[in-house]
């Protein structure tokens, strides 16, 4: 769902790091230390890389896999091109365009990231910066992925929408399974998509502090929109926050805690909260744990995400408590020769009850999925994945359940 | 082109010891040795990180691949060069997310060993034709080993860390040598004839000459890798 801050953003922000980027290759002229780095000019100075994946699959008239209404991952081209500028060793400028469908461009990620201490593993990251919390959110689509499919929290769209509220339990029941193109009563009329528990495309505006002592990690962000609804600008007088914790006790474990919590309503909402209600009151919260193990050839990760979101209720009570959602997703890969990896996840999506006049019902559609696939890579820089996907969604949807077959050819460089 | 070029080369130099003439194992006095110095004119950029956007901070810095090394080595060998050897031992570290070295050449048989001097896991792997394998995943201290028993570039990579290669090359002779960082070789203990030369550097035969050895000669040649 674009927003007019969106593109401005995107008009914005490449001015600003075409700029960025004349600005850190000009020499200064002083002379340099002798152990700053880098020297020279631009191709010293900057470094490149990317990604293109193309995906061609089943329809999804479920849209299991829709993370915008407009476009389908599992059958997307996608074109993903990362920049950094090494102004100093301590101070770099990051910067990631992409492209889903060779529609537009957007500037998906753009920010400074300065470590004051070369001494210390103590990081200072400020402008869009990656997602604070969880396993996926900065990785996802391409290479990273052994799949075509992305567990559910990360792109699974509810019927909650951040422009658009329900009136009462019932409407909000009647959305199960839409989340692609709901609609509401209150503020914004047009059916839209709604809300993913995490949103893995776009990523946040704020400030980020890193630390990493010896076996721990520690990640806190302040950012502008919410862990669901990343904004570029402020858009309710809310802010978000995030922490990441991480504890390597060995290079095979890696065990993560996260949390986030920020306000997901839009300015537009303002009139229709009722009462004396404010934005800023109603917030998504999330929680979530974590864990990866990777030793010879097998890899397994696995994730628990809790979400909780809070909803005005003065035209209905059931709504007081807030909707709640919990996910968990387990992953294994193996690779069977070189070059060649088998991988298989299977998850679940499930949702609180609401009470209502026929009783307490989930107010959205549980959805189990199971996705088994095969990565062969040829050669280093290029993999070919087949993956085939069972999605089940009995509550909800026109579509309830589904299987789906996708392959994706992918580059990096 | 040109790696199949020295492929083809290696096994030719196969072929050519059945036409090659008919010498026992040589003893120094009969031998000459060949030295000079491969300049190389361009040296490759050195591979670095991809840009980590994704990363919630900065990662250590990598350890410096050092690219200016290459190879010389006879594309002819005598036929003595074909007599059954020991299998030798080799290895290629893995330090600061940098092997070390980065360019190793061998005798076919030859086992070469992918220690992990790093804190974090390393995951050592190749994808060229002539020796295919996957270590996995292993941590610190550890070491695991790989036996070359076809002449060939095996181009080694890192599954965890992009910025991560190296080039092992597969002799069926011993005549071959890597060069120092100024580029300088010596190849000692060929019997006398005459042979071809060639220069490798970065995956590639770059140069090439004919070279004569006489008995207890050195023959200086260089060549120039534009």
């Amino acid at each position: 769902m674009a927003t007019a801050s969106d593109s401005l953003f995107r008009v914005v922000s490449v001015r600003a790091i075409c700029a960025l980027l004349l600005v850190a290759t000009v020499r200064p002229a002083a002379a340099q230390p002798p152990d700053e780095t880098p020297r020279g000019g631009l191709a010293e100075r900057v470094t490149v890389g990317g990604e293109v994946t193309a995906g061609y699959g089943s329809k999804d008239p479920g849209f299991f896999n829709y993370a915008t209404y407009a476009y389908d991952p599992m059958r997307n081209v996608r074109v993903v091109m990362d920049a950094a500028v090494h102004v100093s060793r301590q101070i770099e400028v990051l910067g990631q365009l992409r492209t889903d469908g060779l529609s537009h461009a957007r500037l998906t990620a753009l920010y400074l990231r300065v470590r004051p201490w070369r001494a210390h593993q103590i990081d200072l990251q400020a402008g869009r910066v990656p997602t604070t919390f969880g396993l996926f959110g900065r990785s996802g689509y391409g290479a990273d992925n052994p799949l075509v499919g992305r567990p559910l929290p990360y792109g699974y769209l509810t019927s909650l929408r951040r422009d658009a509220l329900p009136a009462t339990a019932a409407d909000l029941i009647r959305m199960r399974g839409r989340g692609w193109l709901a609609s509401f009563p209150r503020g914004n009329l047009t059916p839209d998509r709604g809300l993913p528990i995490v949103d893995p495309d776009s990523w946040d505006t704020g400030l980020q502090a890193r630390v990493v002592r010896g076996k721990i990690e520690w990640t806190g962000a302040l950012t502008q929109g919410s862990l669901g609804s990343p904004r570029v600008l402020d858009d309710n007088d809310g802010r978000a926050l995030a922490s990441r914790l991480v504890v390597r006790p060995t290079p095979a474990i890696t065990i993560g805690a996260s949390a986030s919590r920020g306000a997901f309503l839009s300015r537009s909402l303002a009139d229709d909260l009722g009462g004396d209600a404010t934005l800023e009151s109603f917030r998504q919260t999330a929680t979530g744990l974590d864990a990866q193990v990777a030793s010879g050839r097998w890899q397994i990760r696995g994730e628990v995400i809790r979400s909780r979101w809070t909803l005005p209720s003065a035209t209905d009570p059931a709504l007081g408590g807030g909707v709640h959602a919990l996910a968990g997703w387990l992953e294994g890969r193996v690779r069977v020769v070189p070059g060649v990896d088998v991988a298989a996840r299977a998850e679940r999506l499930a949702f609180s009850n609401l009470d209502t006049a026929t009783g307490a019902q989930p107010w959205e559609s549980p959805v189990s999925r199971v996705e088994a696939g095969i990565v062969a890579s040829p050669l280093r820089h290029v993999w070919m994945k087949f993956a085939v996907q069972r999605n089940r969604r009995p509550l909800g949807g026109r579509v309830r359940h589904d299987t789906l077959a996708a392959a994706q050819l992918g580059v990096w460089f | 082109m040109r790696r199949t070029l020295l492929v083809l080369g290696l096994a030719a130099a196969l072929t050519a010891a059945s036409v090659a003439p008919l010498v026992g194992r040589t003893q120094p006095a009969s031998t000459g040795s060949i030295r000079g110095r491969l300049d190389i004119r361009r040296v490759a950029a050195q591979p670095r990180p991809r840009p980590r956007v994704s990363d919630l901070g900065s990662r250590a810095p990598a350890g410096v691949p050092d690219v200016r090394r290459g190879v010389v080595y006879l594309d002819t060998a005598p036929r003595s060069a074909f007599d059954d050897r020991e299998p030798g031992r080799a290895a290629m570290d893995q330090r600061n997310e940098t092997f070390v070295p980065r360019l190793l050449a061998v005798p076919t048989g030859t086992v070469v060993d992918f220690p992990n001097s790093d804190l974090t896991y390393h995951n050592v792997f190749s994808l060229s034709r002539s020796r295919r394998f996957d270590l996995g995943r292993y941590a610190a201290g550890k070491s695991k080993s790989v036996r070359f028993d076809r002449p060939g570039i095996v181009r080694v990579f890192c599954d965890i860390h992009s910025h991560m290669s190296a080039f092992v090359v597969v002799f069926n002779h011993p005549y071959f040598r890597v060069t120092d960082t100024d580029g300088r070789y010596r190849i000692d203990d060929v019997p006398p004839g005459t042979y071809t030369i060639v220069g490798w550097y970065e995956g590639e035969a770059r140069a090439q000459r004919t070279i004569t050895v006489t008995p207890g000669a050195t023959t200086e040649l260089d060549l120039v890798v534009p």
